[in-house]
């Protein structure tokens, strides 16, 4: 996964959290995966908690650019 | 580590099962079966009760490459999911791209299992211009990775 120039390698039984939100570019292998895609209003309650996610990632990426 | 907090699954199936999303519940997920079975069924429903018995398993939009001609099941795959997302092959897709999806639309959540060849997925700005759908996405990999 592509994020802000940083590659970030995922391996399977990892659950992964991104948004639609933001550009990317997945280099994936064959693939056998579920996907949950949740609409931001839905989702609303736990919007701080996927936020908290996502911003530790972003914290990631920024720290191995 | 990358993976998603518990708490974020636990209120998710806590929403779901508390009917916030699509006036239904989810009473059951297996994925011992191909491609999954997601049981539901109406809160109160002429039943009245939530068992097993209650249930429907739901039908879920399902696309796949494979009655495509070989040639043609990558541009398929590729227009299947425009505008929100494009792809570009990792190798060559002359002789065939057999992928499948499968959808189960619960209102503001959807669900879907993905049998794919390796290939590149981007989202790029000309995508976020044509549809800014910013929904979250969870993912997770029975197989394979994504680098």
């Amino acid at each position: 996964m592509n994020t802000a120039g940083t590659a970030i390698e995922v391996p399977a039984k990892v659950p992964f959290l991104y948004s639609l939100g933001q550009e990317f570019l997945h280099e994936r292998t064959h693939t056998d995966r579920v996907s949950f895609l949740m609409a931001r209003d839905a989702f609303r309650d736990i919007a701080p908690l996927l936020d908290a996610a996502w911003t530790r990632l972003s914290g990631i990426c920024s720290a191995t650019i | 580590m990358l993976d998603v907090p518990f708490d974020i699954f636990r209120r998710l199936i806590s929403m779901i099962t508390q009917n916030q999303l699509d006036n239904c519940l989810i009473l059951s997920v297996s994925m011992s079966n191909y491609p999954c079975a997601l049981r539901r069924c109406a809160p109160g429903g002429a039943t009245g009760g939530f068992g097993k018995a209650s249930g429907r398993t739901m039908t879920p939009d399902t696309f796949t490459t494979q009655p495509l001609r070989p040639r043609d099941q990558f541009e398929a795959w590729r227009e299947w999911h425009q505008p929100v997302l494009d792809f570009l092959p990792q190798q060559s897709t002359m002789y065939g791209f057999p992928a499948e999806v499968h959808l189960w639309k619960l209102g503001g959540l959807a669900m879907s299992r993905t049998l794919v060849p390796p290939v590149s997925v981007a989202r790029t700005k000309s995508n976020l211009r044509r549809d800014p759908i910013d929904h979250w996405v969870i993912i997770y990999c029975v197989r394979a990775r994504i680098s």
